[in-house]
């Protein structure tokens, strides 16, 4: 992929207004060159960048892990085995068809259900076998675990004040107004930056969709 | 528009009363980009209201352990440049002992571990001198009311196996006890059918020493001559009480 291609906008079908605030923060026009640069040192085995990938990542993929599989010593061991592979198959990243995230929450999918079918059971303790035959038994179960991580994930990308705003509302249930009361903010600033950070979260989902 | 901005959040999250949404609706019929807005965020709006707690919450992963291939050797010590790279450890302590003190420390290690094996024998000891009695849990496929009891003779090389509550094994299934240890390596003990009461008993010898292992695994196994797991287990066990 050239420069030119990763910085072209995405297509935008959304509101003027929303054209020129994506225009207007060049810092959030970058992650497609970041994230480029990341790829670029992965396939130079530069070992830094996966501490950094694991900055990025482990915290998502561990939590999906962990839900998936039920058992921490085994979501630990996949975590493990997860970014293994990221580091030993980096020449099969393709960023034509789909980003970092969803590359690594791919690769974290597939070794969570090859955990799951594997034939041989895993030596874990009764209590926490017998937990784990309640936790997600299909692929759609699966698919949508990742797909509430993968949202995690671009949480984690906005920026903090935006992330805070929606992080009180929805994780902590507070309103616009409880949470202009909470941290001292105009109500309007409030709402204002609820829009900003739906939409550039809206934006992160279509771009990690590849539209 | 600002004011309609705004008012976007407070109609997406339901804040607004009966006739300001109503306002806003009217709005958002006369205005497409408005609705186009709208829309667009109003699945992501759901989406974060479902999004559960531990996704907010989500917890701190272990530390990355990175492949062989990927740690580098310290730069203060050049001499291991031209070693391979080795997957990064945790060094402990190296312990040195002198002589005398170290004579009185195996006199007290033995006392302690012969102290330790009493108490790990007489805790559970069955009726068999050096018994030890292992409590078996339904696992997985098990059905409720299943468990069982292995009592590893005190030579450690034999068991007695008492399960009840299990399916009766029919014609083409049986039953087989493993020792599993923390990789994923197992051995299977022996074989047995289950009746239709549901429960057995039977001696098996163990030709491993069990502590090496895990947990005891009951599995049920088709007879297809497959030696290998069936990956149904039963019940399940620690080896040591």
């Amino acid at each position: 992929m050239t420069d030119a291609t990763t910085l072209a906008p995405a297509p935008w079908t959304g509101a003027p207004n929303c054209v020129k605030m994506q225009r207007s923060m060049p810092a959030e026009a970058t992650p497609n060159r970041e994230e480029d640069r990341l790829v670029a040192r992965l396939r130079d085995r530069d070992p830094e960048v996966l501490h950094e990938l694991y900055d990025r990542f482990g915290r998502t993929t561990f939590g999906f892990l962990l839900k998936t599989l039920r058992d921490r010593g085994a979501a630990e061991d996949v975590q493990q085995q997860v970014f293994l592979e990221v580091w030993r198959r980096s020449d099969s990243f393709d960023s034509e068809r789909g980003r970092l995230l969803t590359w690594v929450m791919t690769i974290a999918r597939s070794r969570a259900i090859d955990h799951m079918r594997r034939r041989v059971p895993e030596p874990i303790d009764p209590e926490v076998a017998a937990r784990s035959a309640e936790g997600p038994s299909g692929a759609g179960e699966i698919e949508a675990l990742a797909d509430q991580w993968r949202m995690r994930a671009l949480l984690d990308r906005l920026p903090t004040a935006q992330a805070q705003l929606l992080r009180l509302r929805f994780h902590a249930g507070f309103s616009q107004s409880e949470i202009a009361e909470r941290e001292g903010i105009p109500l309007g600033t409030v709402k204002t930056r609820m829009v900003s950070g739906l939409r550039r979260l809206r934006e992160m989902i279509e771009e990690e969709n590849g539209r | 528009m600002s004011e309609t901005r705004d008012q976007i959040s407070s109609y997406l999250l339901g804040e607004l009363d009966a006739g300001e949404a109503a306002a806003f609706e009217r709005q958002v019929e006369a205005d497409p980009r408005l609705r186009e807005e709208v829309e667009r965020l109003r699945p992501l709006v759901a989406r974060l209201e479902q999004l559960p707690a531990e996704v907010w919450e989500a917890p701190q992963p272990p530390p990355l352990v990175l492949p062989e291939d990927a740690a580098r050797p310290a730069p203060t010590q050049p001499e291991d440049a031209a070693r391979p790279a080795r997957r990064r450890r945790l060094r402990l302590p190296t312990l040195t002992l002198r002589p005398l003190p170290a004579a009185g420390l195996v006199v007290v290690l033995l006392a302690v571990g012969v102290a330790g094996g009493l108490l790990i024998g007489g805790g559970s000891a069955g009726p068999e001198t050096g018994a030890t009695d292992l409590v078996l849990n339904r696992i997985d496929h098990g059905p409720s009311g299943a468990h069982g009891d292995v009592l590893v003779a005190g030579d450690r090389q034999h068991a007695r196996v008492d399960v009840s509550g299990l399916d009766p094994s029919g014609s083409g299934r049986f039953y087989e006890l493993w020792l599993l240890d923390e990789d994923g390596r197992m051995i299977g003990l022996g074989a047995f059918r289950v009746g239709a009461d549901g429960r057995a008993e039977v001696e098996l010898p163990i030709p491993v020493t069990p502590s090496r292992y895990r947990y005891f695994d009951l599995s049920l196994q088709e007879d297809n001559g497959d030696p290998a797991h069936s990956g149904v287990s039963v019940l399940r066990g620690p080896t040591s009480s």
